[in-house]
């Protein structure tokens, strides 16, 4: 574990690649984020919950996406 | 049916065609994930029921169109359905041939969802008189769908001798949040429940991060290298008979036609059957791969289509591995919508049929269009910006969302357990429809036990 959060380690999880530290990261911030934003819903509010929580979730997507870099090579190649 | 209905459903279409135009081409978005989530806002915000219909509908025919992208032009899989295609469509882009590829991929899913639309509300109008004498035997019909998806299955006795336990792990579970007075025995937990086995793969592979040995064998010294096929302008038609040859034309309409019948049988399953078989119709590996490719987006289309339409239209209950799984908030999202009251109750055949054609056709008309004249330059984009990080994230936090508006934090850890067992077990070779199958056959086949 202590290795895993020091190191920069490269897995390939689900068909591709990804950096482990920054998976952490973008799990912890989306969850945050989702979970910040389901609170506002008045309690019981099934739909409003919902809708919050999926608004959440988009925004940690999104601020995910700005700060981490995608773990691919692209070679446009001329054939 | 008044001016501010239609407005609505086509707005409605439209708002599912740029979504879901986005999240096809992201790789790795695994259906379940993402339409059940959004399907279910939608009900619960009350929305007009053929507007929800006419969502639905759209995402569907959009995301099976757009998740082929990816794949062919990448090599990663769109979604769960593409992964079948990820053999053929490397060894074409290797061939310098992705850019053919996605053309004839998308001309196949148009011919499809032609085919599919009306052969499905064809089937289900001849379906639905039987349909009060099929209902009484749901239960029955579910516990025979695991069984008989167990034995068509590659794991067929491992498959057979999952379905009791993983019956008793959902009615324990349910049972346990019944016992503590956390939510009231009337409610049957089943969303985070289908979304716990979804994700169930994924899951496993995290837990998996946690272990040394296991860990190790994921690492990888560096990025992952994608090829992308310089973009070529050959093709510049529109009109999928120009686009595929004959042999790719017959492989596609057939296997459409085909799995329309099958519409009780797990897509992916479906995919790969066909698609072996269809395979064999040339010698020429690259042909065959063109073939097989073809035939597999079409039925990426056709098993979605006929797998909604027709238990929606003629019976009311999910008897189909799409309808128990992406499509079940059509059927059972308390308190708007239940078994025995749905889409199928509340919505008349005419008005069903209407909305269903009118939601494919522009569906595939803007997503088709769009394909053809972005695919290359879209599919750069989201490789460059999007983090897979970030859509892993993404599904773990949905995944923790709906567990905890089900039944709280402790369903959590539920979630957890189901998607580590059923994690597994995927692994090992026990598909998603009998996983399925088994969480709607649970109550009863508990009941059977005792």
């Amino acid at each position: 574990m202590r290795k895993f959060l020091k190191e920069k380690q490269f897995i390939e999880i689900w068909g591709d690649v990804v950096e482990s530290r920054h998976l952490l990261i973008s799990m912890i911030i989306t969850t945050v984020t989702t979970f910040s934003l389901f609170s506002f819903a008045p309690k019981g509010d099934r739909p409003m919950g919902l809708l919050l929580g999926l608004t959440g979730a988009v925004i940690g997507f999104l601020i995910s996406v700005f700060l981490i870099k995608p773990k691919r090579h692209l070679i446009v190649e001329d054939k | 049916m008044d001016t501010i209905l239609i407005i609505q459903m086509l707005a409605a279409i439209l708002i599912a065609a740029a979504i879901y135009i986005f999240i096809g081409f992201i790789p790795g978005t695994d259906e379940t994930s993402v339409l059940l989530p959004v399907t279910l806002v939608i009900v619960l915000a009350q929305v007009q029921p053929m507007v929800v219909l006419a969502f639905f509908i759209s995402a569907i025919v959009t995301l099976n169109f757009t998740n082929a992208m990816p794949t062919a032009l990448a090599g990663l899989p769109g979604g769960v359905l593409s992964s079948p295609m990820i053999e053929n469509a490397i060894h074409l882009k290797n061939q310098g041939m992705a850019a053919m590829t996605i053309k004839k991929m998308a001309a196949g899913g148009l011919i499809s969802v032609a085919i599919s639309v009306p052969l499905s509300l064809l089937l289900a109008n001849l379906l639905a008189p039987y349909a009060t004498s099929i209902t009484p035997y749901a239960r029955y019909l579910f516990i025979g769908g695991a069984i008989f998806l167990s034995l068509t299955s590659k794991a067929r006795t491992l498959s057979l001798l999952s379905i009791l336990p993983l019956a008793i792990l959902f009615q324990s579970l349910r049972h346990l949040y019944w016992g503590i007075g956390l939510i009231p025995t009337n409610v049957n937990i089943t969303t985070s429940f289908f979304l716990a086995i979804t994700i169930g793969p994924l899951v496993h592979s995290l837990f998996s991060l946690l272990n040394k040995n296991a860990y190790s064998q994921m690492q990888v010294s560096d990025y992952k290298t994608i090829k992308l096929n310089k973009h070529d302008e050959k093709i510049k038609t529109l009109n999928p008979f120009k686009i595929l040859t004959k042999k790719e034309l017959q492989s596609a309409s057939l296997s459409a036609l085909i799995t329309n019948f099958l519409f009780v049988l797990s897509p992916v399953g479906l995919i790969i059957l066909i698609g072996e078989l269809v395979a064999k119709r040339s010698k020429d590996v690259t042909e065959s791969a063109q073939i097989s490719i073809v035939a597999k987006a079409a039925m990426a289309q056709s098993t979605y289509l006929s797998q909604i339409i027709i238990p929606l239209l003629a019976l009311g209950i999910p008897l189909s591995p799409v309808a128990i799984g992406p499509g079940s908030a059509l059927f059972n999202a308390p308190p708007i919508l239940t078994l025995e009251n749905n889409l199928h109750h509340i919505l008349s055949s005419s008005h069903f049929v209407i909305v269903v054609i009118f939601a494919a056709v522009i569906a595939s008309a803007i997503t088709y269009t769009f394909i053809s004249r972005f695919a290359n330059s879209f599919t750069n984009f989201i490789l460059k910006r999007i983090p897979h990080e970030a859509v892993l994230g993404l599904f773990v936090a949905f995944i923790l969302l709906l567990a905890y508006m089900d039944a709280g934090l402790i369903n959590i850890f539920g979630v957890l357990l189901i998607a580590l067992i059923s994690g597994t077990l995927n692994k090992l070779g026990v598909n998603y429809g009998v996983q399925f199958m088994s969480l709607y056959a649970a109550p009863f086949l508990v009941q059977y036990l005792l």
